[in-house]
């Protein structure tokens, strides 16, 4: 978390106190990126995009926001920017490469796929994008349906339904794992 | 939250491994601040990837070219006009992030004029360079009855108090004219203190990461 004075100081142009806020929030900005883009690189560039962006709307910035709610929305932003890049360029990879190498799981080792946390990521990442991110938002980063609507203009209906079938899907790949 | 709380153990699990977070190191910060300062400082940020940010840096003003008729035909109702000045000279300008181990604060620091291009440096006495090379851009709003109308952009950090338009007196017409730095500024206007009022004649500005609009001018080079 990062303090009202930390933004004030920011939103007048002070590099430290803005410094203080990127180490607040930058890893689970890769966090939240790197489970969008499923590239460590990609990642770390959509984050640092959205610190520019940040930064340089911070002064627009009122604190009858929640700060995190104002960054994730500038970061939802540019990692759908970024993913429609990546298509566009035909550069789009479901996995990093070192995902690439393991294998999906097979009938036999359902357990022991269950011990690696690659089957669950790998499992993320297959979600389709529009599940996925609002998957992430919801039950990794905490954010109400409130915010979330007003973070990514979708209705709260909606919100509910793409949080619900990314569950199903990750029900349906992952219990098998579970309960294997 | 109820839907969250219902979790059963395969989302608990999801989520667990998902919320795993790796530090993030005294390098990568560092750049990313000095990336952010850099590009605030400069006012500067294209969209195109993999594009670097460009500042024209001006070797000299030659001379003004203000569009009068325009000016007249403005003070009608609220758009902006631009003047021009001539003769420029190119240097392409990388947001460059300090090496590892160096600090932020040196790589937000003014640098002397003919460093190399390319150097963080460099980028920096560009931005200073270019601050010479503005170009007087006219924002003009009718409102009558209005006890004050102040103008907030990107280019004046969207302070309320930094851009008060003067009125005509008993026109209703309010006006001022600011130097901007040539490229795309989004702007609005504050009538009274409080009512956000985008420009009628500039096309609107939508911004998905502030959520109000605003309106668009581009300043041209000339």
């Amino acid at each position: 978390m990062v303090t009202s004075s930390q933004v004030a100081r920011a939103k007048l142009g002070d590099a430290e106190a803005f410094a203080q806020i990127v180490r607040a929030y930058h890893a689970r900005c890769v966090r939240f990126a790197r489970g969008m883009l499923r590239d460590q690189g990609a990642a770390e560039d959509a984050v640092q995009e959205a610190f520019v962006r940040m930064y340089r709307a911070l002064p627009r910035y009122e604190e009858r926001d929640r700060f995190d709610y104002w960054l994730f929305r500038i970061l939802a932003n540019c990692c759908r920017t970024a993913n429609a890049s990546l298509e566009r360029r035909g550069e789009q990879q479901l996995f990093d490469e070192e995902w690439d190498r393991i294998e999906r799981p097979g009938a036999l080792d359902l357990v022991a796929r269950l011990e690696s946390s690659d089957a669950i990521r790998r499992a993320v990442a297959e979600l389709p994008e529009h599940q996925r991110e609002i998957f992430l938002l919801f039950h990794v980063e905490g954010f109400s349906y409130e915010e979330m609507e007003r973070m990514t203009g979708i209705g709260r209906s909606a919100l509910k339904m793409r949080v619900k079938r990314a569950c199903d899907i990750l029900r349906e790949r992952l219990e098998g794992l579970l309960h294997g | 939250m109820a839907e969250r709380a219902e979790r059963d153990p395969v989302i608990e699990r999801v989520v667990h491994e998902m919320r795993a977070t790796s530090p993030s190191s005294d390098a990568t910060i560092a750049r990313v601040v000095a990336a952010a300062v850099q590009a605030r400082e400069m006012g500067v940020l294209e969209e195109a990837e993999d594009v670097p940010v460009r500042v024209r840096t001006p070797r000299r003003l030659v001379r003004w070219r203000v569009a009068g008729w325009i000016a007249a035909a403005a003070s009608l109702t609220g758009f902006a006009v631009g003047a021009s000045i001539t003769a420029w000279r190119d240097r392409a300008v990388r947001v460059v992030a300090p090496v590892e181990g160096q600090s932020v604060a040196v790589a937000s620091m003014a640098a002397p004029t003919g460093a190399p291009t390319g150097a963080p440096s460099a980028a920096l006495a560009s931005n200073s360079a270019a601050e010479d090379a503005r170009v007087v851009t006219q924002f003009v709003l009718a409102r009558p009855g209005a006890a004050s109308v102040a103008l907030v952009g990107d280019f004046n950090a969207w302070d309320k108090a930094a851009t008060p338009l003067a009125q005509e007196p008993g026109s209703g017409v309010w006006s001022v004219a600011l130097p901007l730095v040539p490229g795309r500024h989004v702007y609005a206007f504050l009538v009274n203190g409080a009512e956000w009022v985008v420009d009628p004649r500039a096309p609107k500005a939508n911004d998905p990461d502030f959520g109000v609009a605003g309106s668009a001018v581009v300043v041209g080079r000339p």
